[in-house]
């Protein structure tokens, strides 16, 4: 089969995109208040440690993704027990975020329109992206990136009057352990969700390397994502931010230029719904390829529409309420994910290591065999 | 598949078998010409040797005159036969015809299908060759400049319907033995010549490879126009977006095949296909590389920005009336909906209907003699326009948007197919889902333009590979000397096109 490729400039920037994703819905109104953006940066610098695990494995196996690297190192049928419940985790996380779009865009507008109507759009056009596949997802990003980031570029510029340093202060009030609790939480939502593009790793363009790939997008994306909540935090004080749904689309409320610009949150709706589906896209794009690897489909493009379909559909039953998948993603969602984000991967960089290392050693052995 | 076959095989059991006596050959020919009128039968002996027949065929109409007279008969009979004594085809061919082209054969296809063309046909008495001897003449009209590609600084000359005089008006700007063109014929009955043109070391080979496997799949009874070979060889059928361009500009031609693109000239119709053909390439005009380069890049972000408008700006309007009338100023929204008193019909509709109605217009224009358009402006402007306001039918913020929306329209003239069906495709979207609607159509559209490729190359890719070099001649036009490589994947291994800086 035709072999798909990105380059690792497309890779960067859907890393980037899929980082930012999410948490310009749900970053917000955590326990440590004004110290958020510390949280970030401590989140940034935990997640540096297991990016490395990521970036290692990518390396290890350049070409394949990690459905066959579990096959390999676990064996056929252990190994496919795991993408099994990796590809529950990716549908589950793919519906919520798909959930997650079309309840901002419930209740920021259409309030009167049935969720489901809006979730199934959102499922046409997540579908006819993944269908499409990874190169096109690729040069997609490339286009809605520079747009995204001109746009929010702008919007930062102009709310730039209504920022108050004074609200950051008192730096650690409370001590270090809410922003630690917080930097939890913030590490496995976006930071350690990363480790869903191993299972496309193996597109990426042979000369790249995986870790300027990880650690490039993770330092840009986590600074912005510091930057966007300490800017929140100056523009609406850190007691407004938990009391907000979408703190980050009320900030672009309160821009105004003169008596002309006013009211341009439509503008930030949008960037935060184009990001946000790069986001969804991804998650469910990794799980149609996880399905085709279960059920040995060589052509995962062919079900790409019954399974994000599937997810769509999934979504809209998952939660009751916006609320409580905001609580979901806050309090359940780090502890849900440690097995997918941590130990999976970790186990899978020991097995490698170990599975290597015994190779290289016979490999290495093998001439000396063969001379004597 | 059983009728293109029947068709493909059609008129290949029509066939000469030379015979060695005139008559016998003759006969033949009458008979695959039987009822043409036109079909003329010269028989003439030489004046020094009358038991040397000839016989001479063509069409009337496709020849000229003069040159048979000129150059077949008058030497064949003034010239003294007799002299040389074994008088043969071969003598008649090298000694007595006075013409730059003549070709002896026996094949019964090249024969018939030189009558057709306009060359004549020379046989003669106990001989089984024929000659084909080149006669054609016929009036083509003289280059103008073309309407579709109008510019304010450069050349003028517009391509013709005959191929071989656009060959010549390329070739007259590419000095080089490196510009090849490669000549076949396609279509059954039409037997439409074809000019596939490149130049040799810059056009990619694996495109032209692909392109020569398309045009050998093309079975079909006729081509006619280029337009239809483009819709039968190119990517994406199914899409609105045109991957294969066109040019009725001999200069815009050059300047295509020197960035390694290759053309197809169909014969008979002045637009030049040019491929692989890329999205930004609907926003360039041969103006911009004439003019100031600043002002080029403004007339080019403004041709991308109205693509953007004409195709988002109905959407839009529908959108922010229908679902966000909160996004829109105060005082605005005042005015629209002071506009909007009395209408009976909701946004969607009265802005879907008005599209529709300056399709039509736009449509009528075209087709429509120069006489009745001042019925139609009147028909237009006053109907259309300030009675549906008067009479409280449409408001008059829906004819503004819509009247922008076509102006912007006009603005990228060639890119009217994907315009018309996305813009109606996204007002849909926004009359159902609002901005959220217009976004997701938009993603869709985007999407579509990444999955489509010309030839192998990414129709988007100057756009989306993210490198700065790609974008120098793309929304912007930045100083010539900044162009130092061809485009890539287009272009082959050849992909400097010139020098440093400026000579330096």
């Amino acid at each position: 089969m035709y072999k798909e490729i990105i380059s690792q400039k497309q890779a960067i920037v859907l890393m980037i995109t899929f980082i930012i994703g999410s948490n310009t819905i749900l970053v917000m109104g955590g326990k440590s208040k004004q110290d958020i953006w510390i949280a970030v940066i401590f989140a940034i610098a935990a997640a540096c440690v297991l990016v490395a695990v990521y970036a290692r494995i990518a390396k290890l196996f350049p070409e394949k993704h990690l459905f066959e690297i579990l096959d390999i190192l676990f064996g056929k049928v252990f190994g496919r027990i795991i993408v099994l419940f990796f590809a529950w985790y990716l549908f589950h996380i793919g519906a919520a975020i798909v959930k997650n779009i079309s309840e901002f865009i419930r209740i920021i507008s259409l309030d009167s329109t049935p969720v489901c109507i809006i979730s199934l759009m959102t499922g046409i056009v997540i579908a006819y992206a993944v269908r499409s596949g990874l190169e096109v997802m690729g040069r997609l990003i490339s286009i809605i990136f520079p747009i995204w980031i001109t746009g929010t570029l702008v919007l930062t510029i102009l709310s730039i009057g209504q920022y108050d340093i004074n609200r950051l202060k008192p730096v650690l009030y409370e001590g270090l352990e809410p922003v630690i609790s917080d930097a939890f939480r913030l590490f496995a939502l976006p930071f350690a969700e990363t480790v869903v593009f191993l299972c496309f790793a193996g597109s990426f363009q042979r000369k790249s390397s995986p870790y300027k790939i990880y650690y490039y997008s993770l330092l840009v994306g986590g600074f912005y994502l510091a930057i966007v909540v300490a800017r929140t935090v100056m523009m609406i004080g850190a007691d407004n931010l938990s009391m907000f749904m979408y703190p980050l689309y009320v900030t672009a409320r309160l821009i105004r230029v003169g008596n002309f610009l006013e009211k341009i949150e439509l503008i930030s709706a949008v960037l935060i719904i184009s990001c946000t589906f790069t986001k969804a896209t991804v998650y469910l794009f990794s799980f149609t390829k996880g399905v085709a690897y279960l059920f040995n489909i060589r052509d995962y493009h062919r079900i790409a529409a019954p399974s994000v379909f599937l997810a769509s559909i999934y979504s809209i039953p998952l939660y009751e309420s916006a609320i409580e998948m905001i609580k979901w993603a806050q309090d359940i969602f780090p502890y849900y994910s440690i097995p997918f984000q941590i130990i999976l991967p970790v186990a899978v960089w020991i097995t490698a290591e170990i599975k290597l290392r015994k190779n290289k050693n016979t490999t290495a052995e093998n001439p000396q065999n063969q001379a004597m | 598949m059983k009728e293109t076959q029947t068709t493909a095989e059609n008129n290949v059991n029509k066939s000469v078998i030379m015979l060695k006596a005139l008559k016998d050959n003759v006969k033949q020919f009458k008979d695959i010409f039987q009822n043409d009128d036109t079909f003329m039968i010269r028989y003439f002996v030489n004046s020094y040797q009358s038991q040397i027949r000839f016989c001479l065929l063509y069409l009337e109409g496709m020849i000229d005159a003069e040159k048979i007279y000129n150059s077949i008969i008058k030497p064949l009979i003034q010239t003294n036969l007799s002299e040389n004594k074994t008088t043969n085809i071969d003598t008649i061919m090298n000694q007595v015809i006075i013409s730059h082209k003549v070709e002896k054969t026996q094949d019964s296809d090249a024969l018939i299908s030189a009558i057709i063309r306009g060359d004549s046909v020379l046989l003669m008495e106990n001989c089984y060759d024929a000659l084909i001897i080149a006669s054609k003449g016929w009036k083509s009209r003289s280059t103008t400049e073309p309407e579709g590609e109008k510019v304010i600084r450069g050349p003028r000359e517009g391509f013709v319907e005959p191929l071989m005089e656009n060959l010549s008006m390329i070739r007259r700007r590419l000095a080089t033995p490196d510009l090849k063109f490669k000549i076949m014929h396609i279509g059954v009955r039409t037997k439409t010549k074809l000019g596939i043109c490149y130049i040799d070391g810059i056009a990619n080979k694996q495109i032209l490879g692909e392109l020569l496997e398309r045009l050998n799949k093309v079975k079909i009874d006729g081509i006619l126009l280029s337009g239809s070979l483009a819709e039968l060889i190119q990517d994406a059928p199914y899409s609105p977006f045109e991957t294969i361009g066109s040019t009725e500009k001999p200069d815009v031609a050059a300047a295509n095949l020197l960035e390694g693109r290759i053309l197809v000239i169909v014969d008979g119709t002045p637009h030049v296909l040019v491929l692989p053909y890329l999205l930004e390439q609907f926003f360039q005009s041969d103006d911009d590389y004439a003019l100031n380069f600043y002002f080029s890049s403004f007339s080019r972000m403004l041709r991308v920005l109205s693509f953007i408008l004409t195709v988002t700006a109905p959407a839009i309007y529908v959108a922010l009336l229908t679902y966000h009338q909160e996004m829109i100023p105060t005082p605005l929204l005042m005015s629209i909906l002071a506009a909007r008193q009395g209408i009976p019909f909701p946004t969607i509709v009265e802005t879907l209907g008005l599209i529709l109605a300056f399709e039509v217009l736009r449509e009528t224009g075209i087709r429509m003699p120069v006489s009745l358009a001042t019925a139609l402006s009147i028909l237009g402007a006053l109907v259309l326009g300030t009675a549906a306001v008067e009479a409280r039918i449409v408001s008059a913020t829906v004819i503004i948007v819509v009247a922008l929306t076509g102006l912007t329209g006009l603005m990228t003239q060639k890119l009217k197919s994907p315009v018309v069906v996305i813009r109606i495709f996204l007002t849909i979207l926004a009359g159902l889902m609002g901005i959220y609607g217009v976004l997701y159509g938009i993603i869709l559209v985007l999407t579509h333009l990444c999955t489509i490729r010309s030839f192998g190359v990414p129709y988007l890719m100057s756009y989306t590979s993210l490198r700065p070099e790609d974008l120098l001649d793309t929304a912007m036009r930045t100083p010539i000397w900044f162009l130092k490589k061809r485009p890539r994947f287009i272009s082959s291994s050849n992909k400097i096109r010139q020098a440093n800086r400026r000579g330096n």
